[in-house]
């Protein structure tokens, strides 16, 4: 839960960010787009308050400065006062019609001044006159100067961009003359050029001074702004009160904006400081770009605002755009930490992992080290380290096979146990790999290798190693010791089974034998032979020489015997006494006939002397041979009766014979 | 008793109440063009509708006739009537309620008209242009025609206008559009520093009266809007000033009304025959 508010926190502040940014953005291009097009309308502005100075410069000297005119005036200011009424209404009548013309060119205000600063004759008001104007008219006080006046001024019955010029006959000072414009007409021709539809003109004024001055009956014309109660704007177009007869529908999309206008947070600081500025305002979805133009009034004071509203597509889609950026940049944003909240989490689970792993390849005894599929070291225990006698950072990054592996014929470096892992991509196990230490001690390790597979390729190796010197140093004393008992039970064997004197088989060993092989011939149906071989006349040979030289005497016959027995599988062994056997497996009589005579002339060869043989001069021995196939009927006695009875017919035949 | 007494509570408590929220309907002889009648009544009849506690209306009618006529037709509960407008309305419709007069600025509860021309031409000619306001106003044609008559003229010896009003026939004759015009005094003072000269004006006639009509107004509102008026007093600074930016001829308070002044009224409109005028 908390991971998630984490999360969520950090989205949020990336989203402040991300919004903040977009709308830096917006801000920045809008009101460079602002300032251009606050400079477009006020060129606009300024071009239609020249023409109407050039309209009033024409009516003063096409109209006005005329001998009629100003005689008239100049009647007026110092003829007759009793006349004064009527010469006023003399000047009235002949200039109404004037008026009436040049109200139909937005001339609002035509108004004649005393010499003294009082108002002489208002066209556009008949029935006020004579009140002082100069003490509230900066131009009208000019004009007493006999200076022209061009500009923004409030005043008693309007408010206007006025042109009043100083007015003299013959050099003698008859009064002033005012021609002025109220802006709904400047706005009026203004509308009429206006290319684009999406454009509306207001003029507010500020109060204070304002509302002091207007005659009261004219106040009605005005209502509060909608922008501030300080500010009052014109209600109808119309130049008086009882001439009104219907107001100014301001548009109710206007009136929202002003509304929109009013929430933003520059909007106060900006209006209050009196100067032109631009704000943009959303009303349905629609961007509006509004310029404020300070206007002046002749004593340079802040004394109303032209505002101007524009339907700006410009805005619009910039606006538009800047939504789309913040949407994408939301959306790529939400996955980026996305990706980046699984990845730490995934790195931190990781890297518990790995201090677990840690900690455990730092309390086993099993050395661990990682290389990669190169063999570079990239890890290894502290197990490993005490095996080998290095530090941690003598052996990172190092080639494991240079430093510790030792090459044999077995293990090279193109064959070393952990490449040989990287190449099979097997886990291999090797019993017996020699390491050496720091100071080129080897010792003996049990190594096993397994490759780590990532997508397909093999990056590391993780080995795991033993040093099994000891172990090692024991499995060799314990092989050596039964390969001892094994020779200590091999001669033991060999004592029992052989002959103690002659040290061919004995009799036991024999008789084994014999089983062995009768069981053998019963289960293939071979043949096989017996020599029953005894010495002649040996009692005798024995009282003549002694029984050492009889001993002697049979250790020869016996290795003779055993000599003249050529396959491996034949056995002779001493049956007791002075007689011997020979068990020839798979020999046929013939066989057996061929292996006894070479018997009697190896013995014979040996030329062992017996003067007491009455057959020879030398040791001579008589066979008896049997030889037949397994038979249910036969037996391995019934085979040694036949053989020794035909031993007997041997020596019964005169010894030193085969009988067969 | 019971169900009588709750029946009677209710009719009592509905009238009251649907009286309450009845707007009176105010209408003002058109004196003025519609703009300058609703700036000059609109505080007065907000001053009415405060003290009353209900609200009013003004409805304009751009002739006097018309006025008249509403008024005859239930359609107007109050009106400000100049005097022969007020006593043409008498005529057809005897129940009328005069509410109060208006005084002037000399707290006089009269008022004079005047015939004008421009500049000081010393006599009276024939056969020129004379601009009138309306049939129905008092200063009009029959007024004009009483001060012609001291001359030993009538207006049927000049071409006449009806101009309108008061304003428009002064400026008629400043323009020299016509030579003479009859209209209130006090309006042509207005306008004597463009050189209207006042001919002559005629003995003083009673005032503007507010008359309200009693078969829509109970006799209650009608006492009760008598005497918020008639309370106030142009010399006290408070009432002054919250009649500062009434009509001219309604803002130096008012008084009874003295209905037997306006017998010189009836007396001169029988004397003289306004064409296309007739009761």
């Amino acid at each position: 839960m908390k991971k998630y508010l984490i999360f969520l926190l950090f989205y949020s502040i990336l989203l402040t960010i991300a919004w903040l940014s977009v709308q830096e953005r917006f801000s920045s291009i809008s009101t460079m787009h602002l300032n251009e097009e606050r400079a477009l309308h006020k060129s606009i502005l300024t071009t239609s308050e020249k023409h109407f100075k050039l309209l009033s410069d024409t009516l003063l000297h096409e109209v006005v400065m005329t001998d009629e005119i100003l005689n008239l005036l100049h009647e007026i200011v110092y003829g007759d006062e009793s006349q004064q009424g009527v010469r006023r209404g003399q000047l009235y009548r002949a200039l109404y019609k004037t008026y009436n013309r040049i109200k139909k060119q937005s001339i609002r205000q035509f108004h004649f001044h005393y010499p003294d600063g009082k108002s002489m004759l208002r066209f556009h008001y008949p029935e006020k006159a004579d009140d002082l104007l100069s003490d509230i008219r900066p131009s009208i006080a000019n004009a007493m100067k006999f200076k022209e006046t061009h500009g923004y001024e409030e005043g008693r019955a309007y408010s206007g961009f006025r042109h009043v010029y100083p007015l003299s006959q013959g050099g003698t000072p008859v009064g002033s003359v005012e021609l002025s414009n109220g802006f709904q007409h400047i706005n009026r021709i203004l509308s009429k050029n206006d290319v684009d539809s999406g454009v509306y003109r207001m003029m507010i004024h500020k109060k204070s001074k304002f509302y002091k001055q207007l005659f009261a009956t004219q106040k009605e014309l005005f209502a509060e702004s909608a922008l501030s109660k300080d500010y009052v704007f014109e209600k109808s177009d119309s130049l008086l009160f009882h001439e009104a007869e219907s107001n100014i529908v301001v548009p109710d999309y206007i009136i929202s904006i002003q509304e929109e206008l009013k929430n933003l947070p520059d909007f106060y600081t900006d209006f209050s400081n009196g100067i032109d500025f631009s704000l943009v305002a959303s009303l349905n979805d629609e961007c509006y770009a509004v310029h404020f133009y300070n206007v002046l009034n002749t004593s340079q004071e802040h004394a109303a605002y032209i505002i101007v509203f524009v339907k700006d597509i410009f805005l619009n889609d910039l606006q538009k755009k800047s939504i789309i950026v913040f949407t994408i940049v939301s959306i790529l944003l939400f996955f980026i930490l996305l990706f980046l909240f699984i990845a730490a989490k995934y790195k931190y689970k990781e890297k518990k992992t790995a201090r677990r792993m840690l900690m455990i390849s730092d309390n086993i005894l099993e050395g661990i080290y990682i290389t990669d599929d190169k063999g570079t070291l990239t890890f290894i225990n502290s197990a490993a380290l005490n095996m080998l006698g290095f530090q941690e950072n003598e052996i990172l990054n190092r080639n494991a096979h240079d430093i510790f592996h030792v090459s044999s014929g077995t293990y090279s470096t193109k064959v070393c146990s952990i490449l040989e892992s990287v190449h099979s991509g097997k886990r291999l196990r090797f019993d017996e790999v020699i390491f050496k230490t720091k100071n080129k001690t080897q010792f003996y390790v049990e190594l096993s290798c397994t490759p780590v597979n990532k997508s397909g390729k093999i990056t590391s190796i993780i080995n795991i190693f033993n040093d099994i010197t000891d172990k090692k140093q024991k499995d060799d004393e314990l092989i050596n010791a039964h390969l001892a008992l094994k020779e200590a039970n091999s001669i033991l064997l060999r004592q029992v089974e052989s002959d103690g004197l002659t040290g061919i088989a004995n009799r036991r060993f024999f008789d084994k034998s014999f089983d062995r092989i009768w069981k053998s011939a019963q289960r293939d149906g071979s043949s096989m032979s017996i020599l029953f071989i005894d010495i002649d006349f040996f009692k005798s040979y024995n009282d003549t020489y002694g029984h050492p030289k009889g001993d002697e005497c049979l250790i020869k016959v016996a290795k003779t015997i055993e000599s003249s027995c050529l396959r491996p599988d034949d056995i002779t062994a001493r049956y007791g006494g002075e007689e011997f056997i020979a068990l020839l497996p798979n020999a046929t009589l013939k066989n057996a006939i061929y292996v006894a005579e070479r018997m009697q002339k190896n013995i014979s060869d040996l030329e062992i002397a017996h003067e007491t043989s009455s057959i020879s001069l030398y040791l001579t021995v008589s066979i008896g041979i049997f030889s037949g196939k397994w038979s249910a009927e036969s037996s391995i006695e019934k085979f040694m009766i036949l053989v020794d009875k035909k031993l007997y017919e041997s020596k019964e035949r005169g010894r030193n014979t085969i009988t067969y | 008793m019971r169900l009588i007494f709750t029946v009677l509570f209710s009719l009592i408590f509905t009238i009251l109440f649907a009286e309450q929220n009845t707007t009176i309907r105010f209408s003002p002889i058109p004196m003025m063009p519609k703009k300058q009648c609703f700036q000059e009544f609109t505080p007065f009849v907000d001053y009415l509708s405060k003290q009353i506690g209900q609200k009013i209306s003004i409805e304009y009618r751009s002739f006097y006739d018309e006025v008249i006529n509403d008024f005859i037709d239930d359609k107007i509960d109050m009106a400000f009537l100049g005097p022969l407008s007020y006593v043409l309305l008498k005529e057809q419709y005897p129940e009328i309620v005069p509410v109060v007069m208006f005084l002037n600025s000399n707290g006089k509860n009269t008022y004079t008209c005047s015939l004008v021309q421009f500049g000081n031409d010393s006599d009276i000619s024939s056969d020129a242009t004379i601009s009138l306001t309306q049939p129905y106003s008092t200063c009009g044609y029959l007024m004009t025609e009483v001060l012609l008559n001291k001359y030993n003229k009538s207006i049927t010896d000049f071409t006449y206008f009806y101009i309108g009003n008061h304003r428009d026939c002064a400026m008629s004759v400043i323009k020299g559009q016509t030579k003479y015009a009859g209209l209130k005094t006090s309006i042509a003072k207005q306008f004597t520093h463009l050189g209207i000269n006042i001919i002559a004006s005629t003995e003083a006639i009673p005032s503007f009266i507010l008359v309200a009509n009693p078969k829509t107004l109970t006799q209650s509102t009608i006492d009760k809007i008598k005497r918020h008026l008639i309370k106030l007093d142009p010399k006290n600074a408070f009432h002054k000033e919250i009649m500062r930016s009434w009509n001219i001829i309604i803002k130096n308070g008012s008084e009874l009304v003295d209905e037997k002044a306006y017998n010189i009224i009836m007396q001169k409109y029988k004397s003289v025959t306004i064409p296309g005028l007739s009761i």
